[in-house]
């Protein structure tokens, strides 16, 4: 006997992720889904953010293989934030993001970030239910990142290039990685920025601020 | 993987199938899985290693899977079934010009981000190339 399936196998995990978005869209929450290389900046990029949200109210979604570190730096800046240990899995799917909501009071909520596990490969495919991937990527990295990983800036919303205050002092293109991003996703906004000096910070608030106003006036 | 074996055996079990002989899916070039990984995971997950002298693999067949039951119930459902994996190449249609091309199409300046090969443009519709699903199983 032969059984036609034709199923996506991710079906189940993006049923779920389109449940949470629903849910956040009824609640008016815009939720950010955070993709980058560990060590690239995006607890550090989160901390910043936080501290420049003037009355916007967010809370955190820390993914990490093991340890609640990411999570403490975040309530140090006064913000909810929930650790989700993966346990050896590279990359967070959508029942784990909606078990650490449960911790959370979504409805007062404007902005939800999800930090994703340190990767640029797994996470691209897995839908978490948010509204926007952002990739965070470093200049320390080297400029190949988009054509070594096309599928997370294929998908992505936003790219926020870190550590441009090293730009002097390491071999980084920039013109060869806003082009081949811009090949590979024309609609992707760059941005340039310094979590450590700040430098940067206020265009991604404005950009975040930008599409949490687009969201709600649909 | 294991999410793969759980929607199979969803369906056998309505199905009133109590072996699965084939298990076929479609794994797109630019899935982002890989075919050998899958394979891996079928046979770990079905057994089919346990026979391989693989110490590991006899401990868990005598005491039973970490997971319990529904290991056990897996590897009785799945014991000897056979994998087929289709990869369908990539297909893209450019945006701008409209041009059907493959990834091979191009020229090493604009296959890394599937340039079209005809205009140069970028970020093409996907006709094939990413498809990751169960397209059928067969048993009795």
């Amino acid at each position: 006997m032969k059984i036609k399936l034709a199923r996506d196998i991710l079906k189940a995990n993006d049923q779920l992720a389109d449940g949470f978005r629903r849910r956040l869209s009824e609640l008016g929450v815009l939720s950010v889904n955070l993709i980058g290389s560990p060590g690239s900046g995006k607890t550090s990029l989160l901390e910043r953010t936080l501290e420049n949200l003037g009355d916007l109210r967010a809370a955190v979604i820390e993914g990490d293989i093991a340890t609640a570190l990411d999570a403490e730096r975040i309530e140090r800046k006064g913000a909810p934030a929930v650790q989700v240990n993966t346990e050896g899995a590279c990359h967070l799917d959508a029942n784990m993001v909606i078990d650490a909501a449960e911790e959370l009071d979504l409805a007062r909520l404007d902005l939800l970030f999800v930090e994703n596990v340190g990767n640029l490969v797994c996470p691209a495919g897995w839908d978490l239910g948010e509204d926007l991937k952002v990739v965070v990527a470093s200049v320390t990295e080297g400029d190949e990142k988009p054509r070594k990983y096309p599928a997370i800036f294929e998908r992505a919303a936003a790219c926020v290039l870190n550590k441009v205050d090293l730009l002097p002092h390491v071999d980084f293109d920039l013109e060869r990685f806003k082009r081949d991003a811009g090949v590979l996703n024309p609609d992707m906004t760059v941005m340039l920025l310094s979590a450590k000096e700040g430098t940067g910070v206020p265009e991604w608030v404005d950009w975040l601020k930008t599409k949490l106003a687009e969201k709600r006036s649909r | 993987m294991d999410q793969i074996l759980r929607t199979i055996r969803e369906s056998a079990a309505a199905e009133g199938v109590t072996r699965v002989k084939t298990v076929a899916l479609v794994v797109g070039r630019r899935s982002g899985a890989l075919p050998d990984a899958l394979r891996f995971a079928f046979e770990v997950l079905t057994g089919a290693r346990d026979g391989a002298g693989d110490e590991a693999g006899d401990s868990a067949a005598e005491d039973g899977s970490p997971d319990g039951s529904a290991g056990d119930e897996t590897a009785r459902l799945f014991r000897g079934a056979r994998l087929v994996i289709e990869e369908p190449p990539v297909r893209c249609r450019c945006c701008r010009c409209g041009l059907e091309y493959g990834e091979d199409d191009g020229d090493a300046a604009t296959n890394w981000a599937l340039l079209c090969p005809r205009c140069g443009a970028g970020a093409p519709e996907f006709i094939s190339g990413r498809e990751l699903r169960v397209d059928f199983y067969e048993g009795e």
